[in-house]
């Protein structure tokens, strides 16, 4: 167990974390470059043959270090966003230690941040790694001041690399021998392990990814899976080297996969505890939850019949992810669809763009919402994501709230913090990090920030601040739900629920939207914004006069066809509320935002 | 090309009483809003043009007793008086025109001295239709037309002083810039020349016209939908109260003056077209001519015809006949007529209909939906044994169409 260092990298995006990782693995002889290539191609081999797929950049290597000893070293990796910040410290669990990788040219940022703080909530050593010393414009020494002064680290030892060119990761290495310390454990303990990814493989169902704390693993062992209850006979063992290469015991402070014909991934949850069925640990490692999605939508073919594509799309995605939710949900406005649940905003996009992309559908998504508490007369609290839900009569309402780290070039302080009272924000902290660099926390609510918030950040910021948030609980606040009717009949895709003060705005705005894009049909069609049965804004779409072609030209029936033809296309991408005509563009313009 | 081997069009007709279009595709100018198929600076080809149709209608395998001839464009009078005499006693030997037969040449007001028009008389043309679009020469440069309002007038006293006694002026309305009092004086000019029937066409904006190029740079800017339809109905309670009976969309006629040739195309008679661009419907098909003139030329001296047949299934045919009969003013439609048409052992229409398959149980069940839909939204009345369009069905009657379209 001396002989084993488990660590992760952890960086703010671009910092050079992938790059670094792969210049490790070239310095342990894990992969030269030469065999690159034909390691992308025994990857492929080793999925047809033995079904084992390779997901995680999780990966064993071997080192010698100048001090002698050879060392296993487990690079544990971790996703690289925000909105996974509960799986990042779930990897962050299986590690003693961290790098903590800084671009030289860029200096800290605020995932550096949040990651930072991940780490030191768990007691982790870090090493400061300032990175890209190669660039012109590097700045190691600002940057070390950075980190004494920013994350109170000490940065004298922070080691110098350049991840391009290959400089100081020997020295990366050493130190993460000598300063990050061996795992503790015993082998001889009933098994306890760490579920740190898993995923979907078609020829050997779910292989999990799991490093040891106590105990030993060996093929055909009975493990039961402490949070989800499931129960499982090992079959494979192996670790990533990065290929996978079997094993047949391991023990603790290891990172080992294993399958074990598990069929749905539900039953392997990232943080939960792996233990024999038979020999169960006492202490199950601490604080198993589920991540809980925090961003909802629903999401609707736009061509009504890929509704059952959608449902297929979904369920192959959710192979891989169960942290997204779906249910079927019927919109009278929308046809058949699914409510869907995800992380965060990041997450929601992602898979939004994999079932455009990879399975090729065309989908209209309702405006992002989040979970509300609502909390009833009686005291009874509900919890609803979808607007169409709040009821009519409660106490009040909870709203959940963030808490949003910015770090940026000073001079968009100012619209920044326009934006974040635009925002309905408070402001925690200004801090100046360096001469020119400020880092700024403030709460906001996830609702606001849902909507637009980080487009907005960047377009008033050019691009050049970064933002990192945690949830914060929640909040009472003044929220009313906002319903579009057209010609008196609400709409359900667009219901929101928006604060009391942006509501006449909100409403506005949506209602001058519609009426330019809904067009005009035999009757007046008024496009109205309520709250309850107050209507807040008002527009009409004056009535068509007439629809006749003046003149058919001789007999020549073909034009007269042909403009029907278009006209009848025309309809049938249109969505009928009442009588009333609604082209789909609508609705995707006032959803887009 | 000898008689009884021609396939296409020209094989079926053996009953008498088509009506005969003859297409003239030269124009002295184009007008900014013209898309149909004329064509300025082509007169050289006036000479092969001119033997083409001929040749067309010597070998059109046709009987006698046509009902009409119409000879339009473009502008058939820009052709020399002797082409069109050679094409006219072409088309008296091959479709020997009843007695009665109305026979029409349109003309331009800035190509017709009284002198040609004695001479369409003597041809044997006994009906004139005058491009007069407006009385007001700023609205005629809007519409970039080549003439001024001063050679309606005279190109209209022309004709009946040559004689014509069956003339027929075009207007439009709904120009950029144009008041309903400035089209309002328009009529009652018409009017006031007293002609036996009267076209009024709402400007119709086409695309790849420079009126569509200046109407979407917003060069010029039409007159608003509400404009639009009072001027539609300035026209018809003003030419009523002049006597002019309201019997399409867009045209108006003394008592017994209907354009009997149009009458053709909306009651859905066969009529034969000849030239380029010119249309046919034959027993129960389409056929196009190419709009290129030296195309359509070129199908005449190589194959001896040129009309290509537009593909239609009977659901199209169906909606073809109701979108030109429906356009026929407070003219009842028979359930009775619809079925003898399309729903005969021998024409029964056979499609897939959302509720599966449907033989011949005639039109009232196969449209019942859209019959129930336009009855609903009130623009139609409908009993047992057929239905008639409201004034807000001939307002609406695109969306009629479409309602038929989607049974
Ligand atoms: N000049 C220079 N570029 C680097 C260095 N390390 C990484 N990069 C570049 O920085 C970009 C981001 O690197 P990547 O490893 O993908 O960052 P990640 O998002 O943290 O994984 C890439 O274009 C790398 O080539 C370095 O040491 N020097
Ligand atoms: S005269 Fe008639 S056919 Fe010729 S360009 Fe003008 S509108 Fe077109």
């Amino acid at each position: 167990m001396d002989n084993i260092r488990n660590f992760s990298i952890i960086a703010h995006i671009d910092h050079g974390k992938s790059t670094l990782a792969d210049r490790i693995m070239d310095v342990t002889g894990a992969v030269s470059q030469r065999e690159k290539k034909e390691q992308m191609l025994d990857q492929m081999d080793i999925e047809r043959e033995r079904g084992i797929t390779i997901k995680a950049q999780t990966v064993r290597l071997n080192f010698k270090s100048k001090n002698g000893r050879d060392y296993i070293l487990n690079l544990i990796d971790t996703p690289g966003h925000v909105d996974f910040s509960y799986e990042v410290s779930r990897s962050l669990k299986a590690c003693e230690g961290v790098l903590l990788l800084v671009d030289a040219s860029q200096g800290i940022e605020a995932q550096t941040l949040a990651n930072m703080h991940l780490a030191t909530e768990q007691k982790l050593a870090v090493i400061p790694v300032i990175n890209k010393i190669d660039l012109p414009n590097a700045d190691p020494e600002m940057v070390r001041g950075q980190i004494e002064d920013v994350l109170c680290i000490d940065s004298s030892e922070a080691v110098l690399t350049s991840a391009k060119s290959g400089k100081g990761v020997v020295d990366v290495l050493e130190a993460v021998v000598e300063r990050i310390p061996p795992p503790k454990g015993d082998k001889d303990a009933p098994l306890k392990a760490l579920v740190l990814d898993s995923w979907y493989d078609t020829y050997r169902g779910v292989v999990v990814l799991a490093r040891i704390f106590d105990g030993t693993m060996t093929p055909m062992m009975k493990v039961l899976f402490v949070g989800t209850g499931a129960e499982h006979q090992v079959l494979q063992m192996g670790v990533f080297t990065p290929s996978g290469r079997e094993v047949q015991s391991a023990g603790p402070g290891e990172v080992v996969f294993f399958t074990a014909s598990i069929k749905t991934i539900e039953d392997t949850k990232i943080g939960d505890t792996v233990t024999g069925k038979d020999n169960p640990t006492k202490e199950p490692l601490p604080g198993f939850k589920e991540a809980r999605p925090m961003v909802f939508c629903g999401l609707y073919p736009i061509e009504g019949d890929n509704y059952d594509a959608l449902r297929e799309a979904l369920a192959k995605l959710h192979l891989n992810d169960s942290s997204f939710k779906y249910e079927p949900e019927t919109s009278s406005a929308l046809g058949f669809g699914f409510r869907c649940g995800f992380l965060g905003l990041l997450h929601m996009e992602i898979i939004q763009e994999r079932l455009e992309r990879e399975f090729n559908l065309n989908l209209i998504t309702t405006s992002p919402t989040v979970s509300y508490r609502v909390v009833m007369r009686g005291g009874e609290v509900r919890l609803i994501d979808n607007p169409n839900d709040l009821p009519e009569q409660y106490d009040f309402v909870e709203e959940p709230i963030i808490r949003a780290t910015i770090i940026t070039p000073d001079e968009y302080l100012g619209a920044i913090y326009s934006l974040i009272e635009e925002k309905r924000g408070v402001q925690e902290k200004t801090e100046y990090i360096s001469p020119t660099r400020v880092m700024l926390v403030a709460k906001l609510p996830l609702n606001e920030v849902v909507l637009d918030f980080f487009d907005k950040l960047k377009s008033a910021t050019k691009g050049y601040a970064s933002v990192d948030y945690e949830e914060a609980g929640y909040e009472r606040a003044d929220l009313v739900k906002l319903d579009i009717l057209v010609n008196e009949e609400p709409v359900d895709a667009l219901g929101f629920i928006v604060h009391k003060e942006k509501s006449y705005v909100f409403g506005r705005d949506i209602v001058s939207k519609m009426r330019e894009l809904i067009p005009r049909q035999m009757f007046d069609v008024a496009i109205q914004a309520a709250i309850g049965s107050k209507i807040i804004a008002r527009e009409t779409v004056k009535a068509l006069r007439k629809n006749v072609t003046a003149k058919c030209y001789g007999g020549d029936i073909t034009r007269k066809r042909k403009l029907l033809e278009k006209q009848k296309e025309g309809k049938k991408r249109m969505k009928q509320i009442g009588r009333v005509e609604i082209p789909q563009t609508a609705f995707l313009a006032v959803l887009k935002k | 090309m000898g008689d009884g081997v021609m396939d296409g069009k020209g094989s079926s007709i053996d009953k008498p009483g088509a009506a005969v279009y003859l297409h003239v595709p030269f124009c002295a100018s184009k007008c900014y809003y013209c898309d149909f198929a004329s064509y300025e600076g082509q007169n050289r080809l006036m000479e092969p043009y001119t033997n083409a149709i001929l040749s067309e209608i010597a070998s059109a395998h046709a009987a006698k007793g046509a009902t009409s001839v119409y000879m339009g464009g473009g502008t058939p009078s820009m052709l020399p008086a002797d082409k069109i005499a050679k094409i006219m006693s072409a088309v008296k030997e091959r479709f020997a025109p009843a007695p009665s037969a109305e026979i029409t040449i349109e003309a331009n007001p800035d190509s017709t001295s009284r002198a040609d028009l004695e001479r369409y008389l003597q041809i044997g043309f006994n009906r004139l239709s005058i491009g007069v679009q407006s009385f007001e020469d700023s609205m005629l440069e809007k519409l970039g037309r080549a003439h001024d309002s001063k050679k309606a007038t005279a190109a209209f006293e022309a004709a009946r002083k040559a004689g014509f006694k069956n003339v027929s002026i075009d207007l439009i309305y709904g120009i950029p810039g144009q008041s309903v009092g400035d089209y309002a004086r328009d009529l009652e000019a018409a009017v006031l020349l007293g002609p036996e029937h009267i076209s009024a066409y709402q400007l119709t904006v086409e695309e790849e016209t420079p009126l569509w190029d200046m109407v979407e740079d917003g060069r010029v800017v039409l007159p608003d939908d509400e404009t639009m339809l009072t001027m539609f109905e300035t026209t018809i309670s003003k030419l009523r109260s002049a006597g002019y009976g309201h019997y399409e969309v867009s045209n108006f006629a003394k008592p017994g003056m209907e354009c009997r040739h149009n009458l053709a195309y909306w009651l859905g008679e066969e009529f034969i077209g000849l030239g380029s661009g010119a249309h046919s419907f034959v027993g129960s098909s389409r056929y196009a001519n190419p709009d290129d003139i030296e195309d359509y030329i070129y199908a005449i001296d190589t194959a001896g015809e040129a009309g290509v047949e537009i593909l239609a299934d009977e659901k199209d045919k169906v909606l073809d006949f109701l979108l030109m009969r429906l356009r026929l003013v407070d003219k009842k439609l028979f359930f009775k007529e619809l079925n003898d048409r399309f729903f005969t052992p021998a024409t029964r229409i056979k499609y897939v209909g959302e509720e599966g398959l449907r033989f011949s149980e005639g039109f009232k069940s196969v449209y019942s939906k859209a019959l129930e839909d336009i009855a609903e939204k009130k623009l139609a009345i409908i009993d047992d044994d057929g239905f008639s369009l409201t004034h807000n069905g001939m307002l609406f009657l695109d969306d009629v169409l479409l309602d038929f379209e989607k049974i």
